[in-house]
C-alpha cells in the first residue's frame, strides 16, 4: 500500500485519533518530500448539495486526490451547498470552512483542517424590552483585549479567542451584559441588554481601551438621546438641534433661530439625516423647534472635526439621525400634551415578533389661540381678519425580518408648517364704497420616504441597500382685491394674485457594506447615485386692473427647475495598527453634472488616534469637504423662504479643510474632559450682492438668473474648544466653552475687505446640569453666555449734492460690514421632571420656566422714526421673554 | 379642578407666550462725524469738490447740515501738486464747493487732499478715463403713435444700438443718458440682457459691459418723447455716454441700490447697501469720467 492510499484512507475514516496520526504522518511527508503548496492553486470544479461538511471534505478529497485530515467532533452537523467553476482548491477550502470557524494547513500531500484558536463572531445587539437594535453598544472580547462598536442597525462583527469566548456586552443606559460566545451561534446571534433604570450605576471601564479609535468626541461619540433628558426644554419640546446648540463649537441665532452654525460655517453647511435620507430644512417655527421628536428618536450623532468617509456633500458638520424601528416585543402607546403641542406614538410587532411598526405623530394646538386673539385685536382696530400658526407631521416606519440575515426596513415622514392671515378692511356707506382685502398663506415642510434591505452576507460582510425620496417645498400665495367707489363718477378695483414656491427633490440609490477582515481593519464602503431637481423659484404675479374699460393681466416672472445628477462613492478604514495607535483613513468622491460640466470632487480623510496613556489620547484629523450645494439667503438665518440651488458652470462648488487636533482626559470614572483646537478654511461661498435678493427686478437680469446676483468668496474660522462632561451619578451634566474667531471676504461686498463673519461669537459658554433627587424626581438647569452676534449699521447721515448742484436726499453711511457687534446673548433656564410607574404603564410631567430671569436677547435690529423727536432710531426686538411651560407624557 | 380651570390656566399661558414674543428697546450707535468729499470731474468741466460733514444717524436736517468754508483742498496731477482749490459760495443751492479752472486731461491720474479743523485730512486718486472712441450710435426703429386723448401730441418709441468698437475683454463702466427738444429722456430704457441700473439719483442709465467675449458689446435703447408735429420740427435727438472710472460706476450704482433698498426695506434698513467710497478718512466719491454725446436723426 502505498503512502498516498494510506492517507486517503485514513481521511475517510472519521475517528480524532486517526486524524491526529494523519496531522503527525502530514508533518514526516512534508519533512521528506517537501511538496509544493502550490498544489492548492490548482483549479476544479466542485458541487455539493445538502450535504455535512465530513461529506463535502471526502468529496473534495476524491476530485482533488488530495488527502484531507480533520476530527469529527470539530465539523458542525449542519448541511452545506456549494457549487464552484474552475475555482483554486484554496478558495474552495476557505469557502467551505470560514463558517464553521476551521482553518487548515497544507503539508507535504495532505490537507488537515483543525479548529481555530481564534473565531469570527457576528450578530445585533437589541433592547431586551422593546427589541430595539442599539447603535453604537460596545462589543468587548477580555481574552484579547479588543472591541468593537454595533454599526446603526446594531449589527457588530468580532474575532473571539476560542479558549475565552466571554464577550462583554455594555450600552449607556443599559445594564452590561457577559456571554460566552459560541463559533455554532452565529446563525443568530442576538444579544439582548435589559434597560438600567438607575442610570448612575453604569459603569463602562472597557471604553478606554479602544475610544483611541473610535471616530468622536465623548458627547458626539455617545447616545445624545440621554443627554436630552438633562435639558430643560423649549415649550416642552425636548429638541435635538437645540441640545446640538449647547455643544461646543456651535452657534446659533438668538433663542436657537435660524439652525446651526458650526465652527464658522453657514447654517446651510449642515448635513443632517434621517435615518440616512437628506433633510434639506430641519425645522418648524423658523427653527425654533426641529422635525425631530424626542419620543422617536434612537440615537443621534453628531461630527464636526473628525468626518468619516462615509459622509460627503456638506461641509460643517454632519447630524446623523437614527429613529426607532418600533418594540417587536409588545404593543405600546405614548400621548403626550405640551404648551404647544400633542403628540402621540404607537408601536407593536408585527408577524410574530418577526417584525415592527412604529406610527408617530405630533400637531401645535395653539392655532385656535392664536385666531381668537389675532382676530379680536384686530377687531378692536376697526378691521376684520385673523393670522396663526401651526405645524405638524407623522412618521410611519415598518420592517420585517426576512431571515436571520435579511431585513427590509420601510419608513415615510411628512411635516409641514403654515401661516395664514387675513386682513379686510369694509367701509360701505350708501354708494361709497372702500374694500381692501388681504389674505396670505405659506406652507412648507418635508417630505421624506426610504426603503432599504439589510443583508448579512458572511460573518465579516455586512451590507444595506437603500432607495431614498427627499422633498422641501415652500410655497406662499398672496391675494388681494381693492375696490374704491365714491359714489359719483370713480370707481377703480384691481386684483393681485402672487404665488410663489420652490422645492428641491432628491432621489437616490444606494448601497452600503461593512467588511471586518480581521480585528485590525474595519472597512466601511458605498455607491450612491442621486438625482435632485432644483426649482429655485416660480414667481408668477397676475394683475388684473379694472378702471373704467381698462383691464390689464400681466405675467412678471417664471421659472424652470434644475436637474443634477450625482454618482458618489466611499471608502474608509479603521485600521488599529497598534493596541494604542490606530487611523480612520478613507476618500468621499463625487461625480457631480450640472449644466453639462461635470465636476469631479474628492474629498480625502485622515484622522490619527493616540491614546498616549490609559486617561489622555490625542486625534488629529485632516479632512476636505465639498458641498455642491449652495443657500440663497438674504437674511443669512436658514429660514425656509432661502432658496437651495446646486453649484454651476460659473458657481463652484463649496470647499472647506478642516484641521482638528483634540485631547481627551479621562479625568475620572465620572469626569471626562475633551479639548479642540480647529483650524477651518472654505472656499467658493457665496453671497448676495448689496441690494439684491431673489425678487429683485430692478434691473432686466431674470430674478432666476441668480448668478449676477451673487459674490463668490471665502472664509476662515479658528478656535479652542473645551468640554468637561460628567455622565454617572445622581448628578450630571457637561461644561463648555469655545473661544473663536471666524471671517469672511467677498471681492463685491466690503470693499473686498474681510470683515467677521455675522455670528463670529468670541466666547460662547454653556453649563447644563441635572440631579436625580429622588426614584421619581430629576430637576435640571442651563445656562448660556455668548458674545454678541454682528450687524451692519450705519452711524451717520450725509447729503448727496447732484452733479448739476442741487442738494439731493440724505443717504446713510453703512459702516464696514458686519462692524457693529450686538450686546451678549444669556439666559437661565430651569425645569423639574416628575416620573410615576403604575399598573398600567407609566407617566411623566414636565414643568419648567424658560429666560428665568427675563433676560431681553436682541432678536433683531430695525430702524424706527419717533414722531414726536423726529429723529430716527435704532430699536430691537426681543423675542421670548420668560416663559413657563409643561408638558405631560402617559406611556401604555 | 374643573375643566374651566385647565382652559383658564392655558390661555394665560399661551397670551404669556404671545406677548413675550416682542420687546422693544433702544440701541446706541457711535457718534463720531467724518467728512464727505463728492466730486464727479471730466476733462470738459471744470473740477468742482463738494465738502460736508456727516451727522450722527437719525439726526440729520438739511437746513443744519454742515459745508465747510475754510477747508483746504489740494490738487495734484500725475504726483504733482497743481495748487489749491478755491471756494465758490453757490448762492442758488446754498451749498459751496471748491473750484479748479483746470481742466483734467484723459490717462492722467488726479488726487485731492482734503483738510478740515478738528478731522484727519482725507485724500482720494482718480484716474480719468480715455475719450470714448469709435463709438457708433444708430437708429435701429422709430414708431410715431398718436394720442387719441391729445390729438396734437405724437409719442416717438425708437431703439437705438450703441456699439463701442474699443471694447476690450476687460469690460467697461458706462453712464448713458438721452435728450430731446432740451429735456432729459425720463422714458430711456436698456432693452438687451446687459447689467445696467437705473438711477434715481442722477439722469440716466448705469451699465456694465460684462468681460465674456460671448457676451454683447453693444446698448440697445429705447427711448420715448413727445413730438408735436404742428408747433415743432423733426429736431435730432441725443444720447450721451459717458466712459466712468470703476469707482465712478461703483459709487453711482451703490447709491442707486440704496436709494431702492431704503425705499423698499425702509430708511436705515440692516439689510441695505453699503455705499462704494473711495475716501480715506472720510465718505464720498472722487471719480471721473469722459463723456461724448451723438445727436440721432429720425
Amino acid at each position: 500500500m502505498s503512502l498516498t492510499t494510506l492517507i486517503k484512507r485514513l481521511a475517510i475514516v472519521k475517528q480524532k485519533t486517526i486524524a491526529f496520526l494523519g496531522c503527525f504522518l502530514i508533518v514526516l511527508c512534508f519533512s521528506i518530500s517537501g511538496i509544493s503548496q502550490n498544489k492548492l492553486s490548482q483549479k476544479v470544479d466542485f458541487h455539493i448539495t445538502d450535504s455535512p461538511l465530513a461529506d463535502c471534505l471526502w468529496q473534495l478529497a476524491e476530485i482533488t486526490k488530495i488527502p484531507v485530515a480533520y476530527s469529527d467532533n470539530d465539523l458542525p452537523d449542519s448541511l452545506l451547498s456549494f457549487s464552484f467553476d474552475n475555482k483554486s482548491i484554496k478558495h474552495i477550502l476557505i469557502e467551505m470552512l470560514s463558517e464553521a470557524n476551521l482553518e487548515y494547513n497544507f503539508s507535504g500531500n495532505q490537507i488537515v483542517i483543525f479548529k481555530s484558536q481564534s473565531f469570527q463572531i457576528s450578530g445585533y445587539v437589541e433592547d431586551a424590552s422593546s427589541g430595539e437594535r442599539l447603535i453604537g453598544a460596545s462589543v468587548f472580547s477580555t481574552a484579547v483585549n479588543e472591541g468593537t462598536v454595533t454599526n446603526v442597525y446594531g449589527f457588530f462583527t468580532i474575532k473571539v479567542d476560542a479558549n475565552t469566548p466571554t464577550l462583554k456586552f455594555s450600552y449607556i443606559g443599559y445594564e452590561s451584559k457577559s456571554i460566552e460566545a459560541s463559533s455554532k451561534s452565529n446563525q443568530k446571534f442576538i444579544v439582548p441588554l435589559e434597560p438600567n433604570l438607575t442610570i448612575q450605576e453604569v459603569v463602562v471601564t472597557e471604553r478606554s481601551d479602544y475610544d483611541s479609535n473610535t471616530y468622536d468626541s465623548f458627547l458626539s461619540d455617545q447616545n445624545l438621546a440621554k443627554d436630552i433628558t438633562k435639558m430643560p426644554a423649549l415649550g416642552g419640546e425636548l429638541d435635538y438641534m437645540r441640545l446640538l446648540q449647547q455643544l461646543p463649537g456651535v452657534q446659533s441665532g438668538t433663542d436657537g433661530l435660524g439652525g446651526l452654525y458650526v465652527r464658522g460655517g453657514n447654517a446651510d453647511q449642515n448635513l443632517v439625516l434621517l435615518d440616512g435620507v437628506p433633510i434639506y430644512n430641519p425645522y418648524h417655527a423658523l427653527g425654533l423647534v426641529s422635525i425631530f421628536d424626542e419620543q422617536v428618536i434612537k440615537k443621534v450623532t453628531y461630527h464636526r472635526g473628525q468626518f468619516p468617509s462615509r459622509y460627503g456633500g456638506m461641509i460643517s458638520s454632519v447630524v446623523d439621525v437614527r429613529t426607532k424601528e418600533g418594540n417587536n416585543k409588545n404593543f405600546k402607546l405614548n400621548a403626550g400634551v405640551g404648551l404647544i403641542a400633542s403628540k402621540i406614538k404607537a408601536e407593536g410587532p408585527i408577524a410574530g415578533g418577526k417584525g415592527s411598526f412604529l406610527i408617530s405623530g405630533r400637531r401645535t394646538h395653539i392655532d385656535p389661540f392664536l385666531r381668537k386673539f389675532s382676530r379680536d385685536k384686530r377687531a378692536e382696530e376697526n378691521q376684520e381678519g385673523y393670522y396663526d400658526y401651526s405645524f405638524g407631521e407623522v412618521m410611519a416606519k415598518v420592517n420585517y425580518g426576512i431571515s436571520p440575515k435579511t431585513k427590509f426596513f420601510l419608513s415615510f415622514y411628512k411635516g409641514s408648517d403654515s401661516y395664514e392671515n387675513e386682513l379686510k378692511i369694509n367701509e360701505i356707506e350708501g354708494d361709497f364704497i372702500l374694500k381692501d382685502e388681504e389674505y396670505q398663506d405659506l406652507n412648507w415642510g418635508n417630505n421624506i420616504g426610504s426603503m432599504r434591505l439589510n443583508y448579512q452576507i458572511t460573518n465579516k460582510l455586512f451590507c444595506n441597500f437603500t432607495t431614498t425620496f427627499s422633498k422641501f417645498f415652500f410655497q406662499s400665495n398672496e391675494n388681494r382685491y381693492f375696490e374704491f367707489d365714491d359714489g359719483f363718477d370713480l370707481n377703480q378695483q384691481s386684483r393681485y394674485k402672487e404665488t410663489y414656491f420652490s422645492n428641491i427633490t432628491n432621489v437616490a440609490f444606494k448601497t452600503d457594506f461593512d467588511y471586518v477582515p480581521n480585528s485590525s481593519h474595519y472597512f466601511r464602503g458605498g455607491l450612491e447615485y442621486s438625482r435632485s431637481t432644483f426649482q429655485p423659484g416660480v414667481l408668477t404675479t397676475q394683475d388684473s386692473l379694472f378702471f373704467g374699460f381698462e383691464q390689464l393681466t400681466e405675467e412678471l416672472l417664471t421659472g424652470k427647475g434644475e436637474i443634477v445628477s450625482e454618482v458618489n462613492l466611499y471608502l474608509e478604514d479603521e485600521w488599529l495598527i497598534h493596541k494604542n495607535f490606530g487611523i480612520n483613513a478613507g476618500i468621499y468622491s463625487s461625480l457631480f453634472k450640472v449644466e453639462g460640466k461635470n465636476y469631479l470632487l474628492l474629498d480625502p480623510r485622515l484622522s490619527i488616534n493616540w491614546q498616549a496613556i490609559r486617561p489622555i489620547s490625542f486625534h488629529l484629523s485632516l479632512n476636505r469637504l465639498n458641498q455642491p450645494l449652495h443657500l440663497l439667503t438674504r437674511t443669512g438665518s436658514g429660514f425656509p423662504n432661502d432658496l437651495w440651488v446646486p453649484a454651476t458652470s460659473k458657481v463652484k462648488p463649496q470647499q472647506a479643510w478642516i484641521y482638528d487636533l483634540e485631547t481627551r482626559f479621562r479625568l475620572s470614572k465620572q469626569w471626562n474632559a475633551e479639548a479642540h483646537i480647529y483650524y477651518k478654511k472654505m472656499n467658493n461661498l457665496i453671497n448676495y450682492i448689496d441690494g439684491a435678493d431673489f425678487s429683485t427686478s430692478s434691473n432686466t437680469l431674470s430674478a432666476f438668473n441668480w448668478e449676477e446676483k451673487v459674490t463668490v468668496g471665502q472664509g476662515e474660522s479658528k478656535g479652542v474648544e473645551l468640554l468637561i462632561k460628567k455622565d454617572k451619578g445622581r448628578f450630571q451634566g457637561w461644561m463648555s466653552y469655545t473661544l473663536s474667531e471666524t471671517t469672511r471676504q467677498f471681492d463685491q461686498l466690503n470693499g473686498g475687505e474681510v470683515f467677521p463673519f455675522r455670528f463670529d461669537l468670541r466666547h460662547v459658554f454653556s453649563i447644563i446640569g441635572s440631579m436625580d433627587v429622588n426614584e421619581h424626581w430629576t430637576l435640571s438647569s442651563s445656562w448660556n453666555y455668548r458674545s454678541g452676534s454682528n450687524i451692519s449699521l450705519a452711524y451717520s447721515d450725509w447729503q448727496y449734492i447732484r452733479q448739476d448742484g442741487t442738494p439731493d436726499i440724505i443717504f446713510f453711511d453703512l459702516e464696514d460690514r458686519n462692524s457693529f457687534k450686538l450686546p451678549a446673548y444669556h439666559r437661565l433656564d430651569i425645569a423639574a421632571k416628575y416620573n410615576k410607574s403604575t399598573k398600567w404603564g407609566k407617566w411623566s410631567l414636565d414643568i419648567g420656566v424658560y429666560n428665568v430671569y427675563n433676560q431681553t436677547n436682541i432678536f433683531y435690529v430695525r430702524p424706527e422714526y419717533d414722531p414726536i423727536t423726529e429723529v430716527q432710531k435704532y430699536k430691537s426686538t426681543s423675542l421670548i421673554s420668560i416663559l413657563p411651560y409643561f408638558s405631560f407624557i402617559i406611556e401604555i | 379642578m374643573k375643566k374651566g380651570v385647565y382652559i383658564y390656566i392655558w390661555a394665560i399661558l399661551l397670551s404669556w407666550t404671545t406677548m413675550s414674543c416682542e420687546h422693544d428697546f433702544d440701541i446706541d450707535v457711535p457718534r463720531a462725524t467724518k467728512n464727505v468729499v463728492l466730486s464727479n470731474f471730466s476733462p470738459d468741466n471744470a473740477l468742482k469738490v463738494y465738502v460736508s460733514s456727516t451727522v450722527p444717524v437719525g439726526e440729520v436736517d438739511t437746513e443744519l447740515l454742515k459745508y465747510p468754508t475754510d477747508a483746504k483742498v489740494a490738487l495734484t496731477e500725475d504726483g504733482v501738486l497743481i495748487g489749491n482749490l478755491t471756494l465758490v459760495e453757490d448762492i442758488i443751492n446754498e451749498r459751496p464747493y471748491y473750484r479748479s479752472d483746470l481742466k483734467v486731461q484723459a490717462g492722467l491720474l488726479y488726487e485731492i487732499e482734503v483738510s478740515v479743523n478738528g478731522k484727519p485730512i482725507s485724500t482720494a486718486r482718480n484716474l480719468v478715463p480715455k475719450d470714448l472712441a469709435d463709438v457708433n450710435v444708430q437708429l435701429i426703429s422709430l414708431v410715431e403713435k398718436a394720442d387719441p386723448n391729445y390729438p396734437e401730441m405724437v409719442t416717438v418709441t425708437a431703439r437705438v444700438r450703441v456699439e463701442i468698437e474699443d471694447y476690450s475683454t476687460k469690460g467697461f463702466y458706462y453712464h448713458v443718458n438721452g435728450s430731446a427738444y432740451g429735456e432729459w429722456l425720463t422714458d430711456l430704457k436698456v432693452v438687451n440682457n446687459v447689467d445696467h441700473l437705473r438711477i434715481l439719483h442722477e439722469d440716466g442709465i448705469l451699465v456694465r459691459l460684462p468681460d465674456e467675449d460671448s457676451s454683447p458689446k453693444f446698448i440697445n435703447l429705447e427711448l420715448k418723447f413727445p413730438y408735436y408735429p404742428n408747433s415743432e420740427t423733426r429736431e435730432p435727438f441725443q444720447i450721451e455716454i459717458r466712459n466712468c472710472s470703476e469707482d465712478y460706476y461703483l459709487f453711482h450704482r451703490s447709491v442707486g441700490e440704496q436709494e431702492v433698498s431704503n425705499f423698499r426695506d425702509g430708511f436705515l434698513s440692516t439689510q441695505s447697501v453699503q455705499i462704494h467710497n473711495n475716501i480715506n478718512n472720510g465718505v464720498g466719491n472722487f471719480s471721473s469720467f469722459n463723456s461724448r454725446e451723438f445727436d440721432v436723426n429720425w
